[in-house]
């Protein structure tokens, strides 16, 4: 096969396991924003930060809606954001040092630790 | 209330699903806080002679239900294929024979790296089951999203939690009416192979339990079901890491290498997963 040929396969491989490795990352951050509380489910993202902000200025006690649709009695608003925040700034930090990781790898063995 | 990790396995003479069990039971331990895992098993004695059993906290004698010329082509990669009897009847019993309150019932190729099913005990859900999947490889595969193309939303089987109450009881005991008219439900409802299916045999009851629409009788289990399909491979296993080799699609016989961290798969390549059990 033509040199060049077989070094842009070569690469066309290492494309393919990175966006892989990229989008199962992106997965694992998902996964890492889900919060759960008295029984319901909770993606914690911008919307959510920002709900409970906004409800705080009101009062310490709410109904939040779930990601199941389901009504969830939350008694401590403030000890929910709290750990809202926490998974937060967990989930958001392990995605971005994920990537940083997954920048400095230049060939397929590396990208998925098989060395 | 108590809860816990239930597993079926019934051998077909082509898969070691006992071993399987074990595999996934003592993954589930590792990542869920030593939880308690009991098995369904037609095969006690076997499982006594070759494994360590003290992995199980209940292990629960059943007769596998068969099914008359239930053959499926299994996959090993590529370009491995083999015919082999598909023992998977018997699921809609796990309500009745689970010891638990609330249980997580899994197939034992489900391959735990986490712990985020051990979350949903306590949940205010009856039933929850995946409806959202993900395919490791990149290209998009269709086959998971509807029964067929003109029928209803797909559910997986794999992994279900239920409580013992009567709404996860009328889910089940439709289940053992569909399978018991399975070739009625099969034409009715446009599914393409006639093999009896768990995954549909359950979407087909959520169907009719939703009213014959879409609807929130099962509650979907956090995230998504990440799967590989029998023609790729799984290439190792390390802690909470796993690699595979991904078919290319339209290139039979090549790969990709990918690997995740920290998600739970199911790995529809059993051969593969039963030689990195050893």
């Amino acid at each position: 096969m033509d040199e060049k040929l077989s070094k842009a396969l070569e690469f066309a491989n290492y494309t393919q396991t990175l966006e892989d490795k990229k989008s199962q990352i992106k997965e694992k951050f998902y996964q890492t924003t889900l919060y759960f509380f008295a029984g319901g489910q909770f993606t914690v993202d911008q919307t959510l930060l920002s709900f409970v902000s906004l409800l705080l200025q009101k009062q310490n006690q709410a109904i939040l809606i779930d990601d199941n649709e389901n009504p969830i009695k939350i008694d401590d608003l403030k000890v929910f954001q709290d750990n809202i925040l926490d998974v937060y700034f967990q989930a958001t930090n392990e995605y971005f040092t994920d990537i940083q990781d997954i920048k400095r790898k230049r060939s397929i063995e590396k990208l998925v630790n098989y060395e | 209330m108590s809860k816990g990790y239930l597993l079926i396995a019934h051998n077909n003479g082509a898969n070691d699903y006992i071993k399987q069990a074990v595999f996934c039971a003592e993954r589930i331990k590792k990542f869920c806080n030593n939880a308690s895992v009991s098995l369904i098993t037609d095969s006690k004695k076997y499982l006594h002679e070759n494994f360590d059993t003290t992995i199980f906290d209940h292990i629960i004698d059943s007769k596998q239900q068969k099914f008359d010329n239930n053959y499926r082509l299994m996959f090993d990669g590529a370009l491995s294929s083999k015919s082999v009897q598909w023992n998977n009847a018997g699921r809609d019993t796990a309500f009745s024979l689970s010891p638990y309150e609330e249980t997580i019932l899994l197939d034992t190729d489900y391959i735990f790296s986490n712990n985020i099913l051990d979350k949903c005990f306590g949940s205010v859900n009856d039933v929850m089951m995946y409806k959202k999947s993900k395919y490791l490889g990149s290209h998009l595969v269709e086959e998971f999203e509807r029964c067929s193309d003109y029928s209803m939303e797909f559910y997986w089987a794999t992994v279900i939690y239920f409580k013992k109450n009567n709404k996860a009881k009328v889910l089940f005991d439709l289940v053992s009416h569909i399978r018991e008219n399975w070739s009625y439900y099969n034409s009715l409802y446009q599914i393409s192979s006639r093999n009896f299916r768990n995954d549909f045999a359950f979407s087909i009851a959520i169907h009719m339990l939703n009213g014959m629409n879409r609807g929130s009788f099962v509650s979907e289990l956090p995230c998504k079901m990440f799967y590989i399909k029998d023609q790729d491979y799984l290439e190792k296993i390390q802690e909470d890491e796993m690699i595979f080799l991904l078919g290319k699609k339209d290139h039979l016989g090549e790969y990709t290498l990918t690997s995740t961290q920290g998600l739970n798969v199911h790995v529809l390549n059993k051969k593969s997963l039963e030689r990195h059990i050893g």
